[in-house]
Formats: structure tokens, sequence, C-alpha cells
């Protein structure tokens, strides 16, 4: 349609097309927050991912609720308090660890299924391409994506176990809970570390290389199932429990006991075997991280 | 009523209303689509997409019925009538232009040397004969749109329905498409392009189906269309060297509501009644004194007809 | 580009013409299944179990029930067959419709059901081989445990593994994020309700299968050997579990023939 006014016509023009930011902009790292967020985003809006974010959160409310009960209970009746203890469900490290632990496969599974969602999309979809091209470097979307990732595993892991340690402490009659067990906050941190950091550099490696939901999910079940198992069948056949070390999800967990102070001494892996293990893992996935989005070419 | 229209239809649209849940994609269209090519035309949400998966088979129609010749669109004989070109960029990337399209002759029964044949044929078709052993990973989009175009022809279909077929396409690419369709529709098959490239509409479409809010505006010829709006003035241009004589001439004329110079020897009209203009602008080049060059009207275009039938619906 | 001839020839009948297009669309959908990253990953996971495998053979005491207790049924019948049913069954039809590719399948005058089932039949005969081979391959690197068990885990596999693979395909064809489901289905389903007492697992493809296994290999006191194990899955006998699997191959494929004739799927073209 032609416009009359030629003034107006050209001060249309002007506002058609692709211009130039002419505002402040933001340091690129806020861009990590948007990524996270909208990745956290995606996650909330499948109603398949709430089956097994509702897994976990059923999982917290049975502690959170009998955590209470207790703490009621021990008013009433110091006896039944004693009872209570014996089952060792709450309040000490190897409760959290358990719990934890649980949390943890929940969300190892929800990342089996999101994995394509959340990073395989990006190479296969040239999802990767509409970040790039943002005012932001390669480094900050890894980060982006790493922090999601990882934000989603604390969220299962670390986030209600935190939670349940300081309600238990504040349910008790003084805060000594806190400082007699500060080594329970240590283990939930560093087991919720090493669980966040490995997860998710894992995953971004398998899914920028696998990026299609079925052979991702059968190599993110793979590298935790089978590995674990061949571990043992090797550990079996020589007789040296160093092989053991192939079970990365052991690895996380031996760790776990390391971070709560309950890792036996001179049991073999030691626990700075298993680190070393880990770290070579998480170095080796950020080399194949880097490699796979150093091949986008965008043209800025 | 044209030659076309004259024609048994190759496909026909009986009434037919389609329900996503709770929204409505058409609603009770009845149009018919005869040999020749039609152009379907819309805003986005007009019901464009739903029209061409009804008519290709994807939809089942909530009420009414779409019939390719003598079968229900949804049915297997149906397919074998018609050719598909999807808008969507998907193609079986592993494989080359060549062994995809031998793929789909294959899918549709094709054997032996006449399957060699007709690919070979087809390729020539839409101009991919040398270029059709790449791997459809690597080809351009211009490329790839002419596969899938291939693959909608493999079979020799009555109806060929195309959607967006021109995007992507460069301009010489653009004019051997319209040549392939022109001469698809000199075979007496029917194709019906989709297009939001309205001006392209002009160079290769007899008819045209204008849809807005799920249902048919208006069909026919842009000249059939455009008589609907008789109450609205027509837009003709003059090409005379006496230009303003010929201005204050025209102005005593009825039939004349607005006359502009827009250069020495170019005058624009708002005319209705255009019959009467043009008799008597013969009358005026008849005494000699006017030296008219040509004459046209310039809003029997797709986009200026789509304008008119627009602002027709939006007063229901 | 060139002027348009006619087509010098038409093929024969319009029967022999889909019957020909069948065919071809079982060769095709073998070939695309066959190279895809999924038999990578397949072969892969088969290559770790066979080393799982071998390495448990060096052992000095090795007993079928041992095998099949610490090796088959945590490895193979848990993990490795459910994945070469996913790996296939969802990717034939749903795949397809992730990557919109299976509008040119709909596009071809084959009648819907008649793509179902040649994609069925197509599917459920590489899971079989991939099962087969597998089961084989692992039983051969075991020793005489995996001899004495191979043909009793065979035909349960056989069969199992053509159920999966029927639900897997069923679920690809009627849900947009079919794969996922089919992941979902695989775990919550039957990795977690085969655990649970009471008549719930019997939902599950993995009780058939056990009952049918357990049943086979009495024998060996493969899995029966407490009372909670029989309470378990010795509700059935063997050959009843055969049957409810046989049975239900059939109403899964038949329904999803039907279902896939009459599913809409609007988000293609």
């Amino acid at each position: 349609m032609v416009d009359n006014h030629p003034q107006r016509a050209v001060t249309t023009l002007d506002q058609a097309g692709y211009r130039p930011w002419t505002g402040t902009l933001r340091s690129p790292w806020w861009s990590v927050l948007a990524i996270v967020r909208v990745a956290l985003g995606l996650i909330m809006r499948r109603w398949l991912f709430w089956g097994l974010l509702g897994l976990g959160l059923l999982n917290f409310l049975y502690h959170f609720s009998f955590i209470y009960l207790k703490a009621t209970l021990v008013v009433q009746s110091r006896d039944f308090a004693r009872f209570l203890d014996g089952f060792k469900l709450t309040g000490t490290g190897e409760a959290y660890m358990t719990f934890m632990h649980v949390q943890a496969g929940i969300a190892a599974l929800l990342l089996a299924f999101a994995g394509s969602m959340l990073i395989g999309a990006d190479t296969r979809h040239g999802g990767m391409i509409f970040y790039l091209s943002r005012s932001m470097d390669r480094k900050h979307y890894i980060i982006g994506k790493l922090l999601s990732i990882a934000a989603i595993v604390s969220l299962i892991t670390t986030v209600p176990a935190l939670i349940l340690y300081i309600e238990y402490g504040v349910l008790s009659n003084s805060f000594d809970y806190f400082v007699e067990n500060w080594t329970i906050a240590r283990g939930i941190l560093g087991f919720g570390l090493v669980l966040a950091t490995v997860q998710s550099l894992l995953l971004f490696a398998v899914a920028s290389w696998i990026p299609r939901t079925v052979p991702l999910a059968m190599t993110w079940l793979g590298i935790f199932v089978l590995l674990t198992a061949l571990g043992r069948a090797l550990r079996e056949m020589a007789g040296d429990r160093r092989w053991m070390l192939l079970a990365l999800w052991e690895d996380m967990l031996r760790i776990g006991h390391w971070a709560f102070g309950s890792l036996p001494e001179n049991r073999i892996p030691t626990g700075t075997e298993t680190a070393v293990v880990l770290v070579g893992v998480c170095l080796v996935s950020l080399a194949l991280i880097v490699y796979r989005v150093k091949a986008v070419e965008v043209v800025r | 009523m044209t030659a076309a229209t004259m024609t048994a239809p190759v496909a026909e649209f009986n009434g037919v209303t389609k329900w996503y849940g709770p929204v409505i994609g058409v609603n009770d269209v009845r149009v018919a689509v005869h040999a020749g090519i039609t152009g379907l035309v819309g805003t986005n949400g007009a019901g464009k997409t739903t029209l061409i998966k009804l008519l290709t088979g994807h939809l089942h129609p909530t009420l009414g019925e779409v019939r390719i010749g003598p079968h229900q669109a949804w049915s297997a004989a149906a397919k074998q009538r018609v050719g598909y070109c999807p808008e969507v960029d998907t193609l079986y990337e592993e494989m080359t232009g060549r062994t995809f399209l031998i793929t789909m002759a294959r899918l549709h029964g094709w054997t032996g040397v006449e399957l060699r044949d007709r690919v070979e044929q087809t390729l020539q078709q839409v101009g991919m004969a040398d270029r059709a052993n790449r791997r459809l990973r690597g080809c351009s989009k211009g490329m790839r749109q002419r596969i899938k175009l291939a693959q909608a022809l493999i079979h020799d279909p009555d109806l060929l329905v195309v959607d967006e077929p021109l995007n992507g396409i460069d301009p010489v690419g653009r004019l051997e498409l319209m040549d392939l369709f022109r001469a698809l529709a000199a075979r007496g098959k029917a194709v019906l392009v989709s297009s939001h490239i309205l001006g392209e509409m002009d160079a290769f479409a007899e008819r045209v189906i204008f849809m807005g809010r799920g249902r048919v505006l208006a069909e026919g010829t842009l000249g059939e269309i455009r008589a609907l709006f008789a109450d609205l003035p027509l837009q003709v241009r003059v090409i005379c060297p006496q230009a303003r004589a010929l201005a204050r001439e025209l102005m005593n004329c009825e039939s004349v509501h607005g006359v502009t110079i827009t250069r020495n020897d170019e005058l624009s009209l708002q005319v209705v009644q255009a019959p009467v203009l043009f008799r008597l602008l013969a009358q005026l080049a008849a005494t000699g004194d006017f030296h008219v060059q040509r004459l046209e009207t310039t809003d029997v275009t797709t986009e200026a007809t789509f304008g008119y039938v627009m602002s027709a619906a939006a007063r229901f | 580009m060139s002027e348009i001839d006619s087509p010098s020839t038409e093929p024969a009948s319009s029967t022999m013409r889909i019957v020909r297009a069948c065919l071809f669309l079982f060769r095709l959908t073998l070939q695309r299944q066959v190279f895809s990253r999924q038999t990578l990953v397949n072969l892969g996971l088969t290559i770790v179990c066979g080393m799982i495998v071998a390495a448990w053979s060096y052992r000095g005491h090795r007993t079928a029930m041992g095998f099949s207790d610490y090796m088959l049924l945590p490895t193979y019948i848990s993990f490795l067959m459910p994945i070469f049913a996913i790996s296939y069954g969802s990717s034939a039809i749903g795949g397809e419709r992730e990557d919109q590719s299976l509008i040119y399948l709909l596009v071809t005058p084959i009648p819907r059901a008649a793509i179902y089932l040649t994609k069925a039949i197509a599917v459920s005969l590489l899971v079989a081989i991939w099962s087969g081979s597998t089961l084989a391959l692992l039983c051969w690197l075991a020793g005489e445990p995996g001899k004495t068990l191979l043909p009793i885990y065979l035909p349960a596999s056989l069969l199992a593994g053509l159920m999966y693979a029927s639900v897997f395909l069923l679920l690809g064809a009627m849900f947009r994020h079919g794969t996922i489901l089919s992941l979902a289905y695989w775990f919550f389903l039957e990795v977690l309700l085969i655990q649970m007492p009471g008549t719930v697992k019997r939902i599950t493809v993995a009780f058939y299968l056990r009952c049918m296994l357990f049943d086979a290999g009495k024998t060996y006191n493969l899995g029966l050997r407490t009372p909670a194990d029989v309470e378990m899955f010795a509700a059935i006998s063997g050959e009843s579990a055969m049957w409810v699997m046989i049975c239900a191959i059939l109403a899964l494929t038949t329904f999803g023939a039907y279902a896939f004739s009459r599913r809409e799927y609007t988000e293609l073209g």
C-alpha cells in the first residue's frame, strides 16, 4: 500500500528492518542467566518432566514430614524419639547422602529425557547459531548451558537436601545441631557440586555429539548402568578394586561419601583416585564441548 | 463462465468444515479446483494450510467432504492423483536428489526401466538433472525446493498442490518454475499454488481463491473477482502525448471520478462503469486528436484485488 | 527446464503397485534404521556388555544360575533388549514424525494401515535379529553356562523383544513426543512396576518375560529361589505368558494399524 504522505513514509521505512541498538548493552555475562532461565522454562513446560520432578518432590515431602513428625514426637515422648533414631532416616550424614543419591537418580533420568531438548536441539536445529548471533561469546553459551544443567541437578538434589538440613536444625531445641554437624552441610554442598559438575559436563558433551533423543538416552543410561556392571565384572576378574573407577555413578557417590566424611580411609579406590578420574572425565567432556561449539560458524 | 470452469473439477470441497478442538480451521468451504493454475491467497491463519492439508488427505473434514475425482481425499486411491510439495524444508537428508526421487517413485509402485525414465524426465522438468547426485544435506534451498517439487511430480498427478513454491528460489528459477506450472496446466493438469508473493501470482495464476477467517472469500479469475466490486472505482492508466487535453475531455464524463496527471504523457483515472469510459476513449481516439498509446487497469492485480476482498470481508 | 512428457508406460495393476511399494518401504525402513546413529549406539552398548560377560567368564566357578542372575537378567533382559526395541520401535514412525519426513510416506498411495504394518514387520525383524544375535554372542562369550541358557532365554527374549517393539512403535505413531514417552514408559512401568508386589506388574512386558523364562528354566532353578520370587513370577505358567505376549503383539499391531490409518498429523507439512 502506498503512503500518500512522503514524510511519514520515510519515517516508517526508517523503522523497518534491523538497526543497531543505541542503548547501553549490559555485560554478556548476563546472557548466561537468560540461558538458564530459558532452559528451566523448557523443563517446566513439559508435563512429562513434571512426572519426574513430582517423584523427587514426593521423596522430599516424605523426608520433610518425617523430620516434622519426629520433632513433634520428641516433645511428647523421649522413648519414641530414641526408637525413631534407630532408623537413621533423618539428621545424620548417611541419611542426607541416601536422600541425595535417590534424588540424583531422578535427576539423571530427567537429563536423559531432556538432554536432547536442552542441548541436542541447539546442534540439530540451529539453536546454537541463534544464541551465538547475539552479543555473546561461545564461552557464555557454554557456561550458560552448563549452569542450566547444573541448576536442574541442584534443584532436585542439593536444594531439597539443604532445606531438610535446615528444617532438622530449626526444629531442634537449640542451634547446636548446626555447630555439631557442620560436616553435613559441607557434605551436601560437596556432593551436590560433584553431581552438578560431572553431570552437566558429561551431558553437554554427549548431547552435543549425539543430539537425538533415543541414542542420547541410550548412551546416557549406558554410561551409568553398563559402566558400573563392567567395572564390577572387571574387579571380579582381576581382583583389583580399582576397576570400580570405571563406574562413574559409583565414583560420584564415593566423592559424596568423601565430602560427608564417611569414606573409609585406605579403602581402594581412594577419594583422591576417584577425584582424579572424575576430573579427567570432566576435562575430556569439556574438550569435546569446546570442539563441537567451535565448529559452528557465526557471521555477525 | 470460463473454459476452465466448464470442465469437470479435479478436486471439490463440498461444505467442508474443519475444527481443531475449539478452533475452526476452515468453515463451510465450497470450492472446486479445475484444470489450470489456481492461486490460493490469504493472510496468516486464513485457513490456507488447512485447506491444503484437507486436499492432500492429511486431515479429515469435520463436516462435508473433499473429493479428488471420484475418491475421498483421505483415501489411498486419491493420493495417486495428487502430488504435494510441502512448505516444510525436510527431505531424507542422507540421500542424494536422485536416490530420493527413485525412493519416492518406488513408493508409488514404479520399477525397472519405467522408473528410471520417469525419474530422469522429472529431474529434467525441474532443472536438476545435472545436479541430482549431490547429497540433499548439502544442497541449497533452491535445489531442495526443486527436488521437493520433483517428488510431487514423479507419479504424474492430475492435481499438483504446491505450498510456497517460490521461497528460496532465485529470480531465474522462479521464471522456470512458473513456466513449468504453465506447461503442466497446458497439459490439462490442475495446479494449486499457495503463495505469499502476490505479485508473482498475477504472472501465472489463471484463477485465484481468496481466503480469510477460515472461509473462501472470493474465487474466480481476477477480472471476475474485481467485477464484484463494481461500486469501487477502477484505477485506469492511460498513456497519451496529449495528456492534459485528454484530462479536460475526460472530466466531463460522469463515470470518471478522478483524474491525475502523473507524467506529461500519462494519466491516472479513477473510474466507475469502466465500459462507458472505454467507449468514450474510443470515440476520442477516432477523432484523431488524441493518440492513445496504452490503456490498462492497474488494480486488477492479485494484490489490489486481495486488498478489496479483505476490506469487504472486514465489513461483515 | 524441459517441456513435460507423459510417462511412457503405467505400472501394472493397482494392487501389484501397492505390493511393490510396500516391499520397497520394508527395504527402505530396514536400510534407514540400520544405517542410523541408533545402530552405532546399540553396537557400542553390545560391545560393552560383551566385555562385561567376557570379564565374568574368567571367574573360576561359573554356573548357569550365576550367569542368569548376574549377567543376563540385569544387563541383557533389563537393559539391552528394551533399549534395542526403543531405538528401532519408537524411531520407525516417531523419528520420521520428529524429522517431518513422515509426510513423504503419507503422500504415497500406500494405504496407511499397510504403511504401519510394513514398518511393524521391518522393526520386528530388526529387533529380533539384534536381540537374538546379541543373546547368542553373550552366551558364546560366557562359555558352558551360556550354551545351557541360550535355548531357555531365546524364545522368551525374542517374544518380549517383539512385544516391546510393538508397544514402542505404537507410542511413536500415536504421540508427538513418542520417543520420550517410550523411554518414560520403559522406566516407570517396566523397571519400577516389575519390582512391586501384587498384580500391578501384570501390565508390564517384563513380568510375562520373566514368567516364561523362569518356567522354562525351572530345571536350573532360575530366578525362583525364594518364596517371594515364586509369589512374584510363578503366578502364571510359561505357556500362558507366551500366549499373552503373542496376543498382545497381535492386538497392539492391529490397533496401531487402525489408529495410524485414522490419525491426523497436523504438524506435518
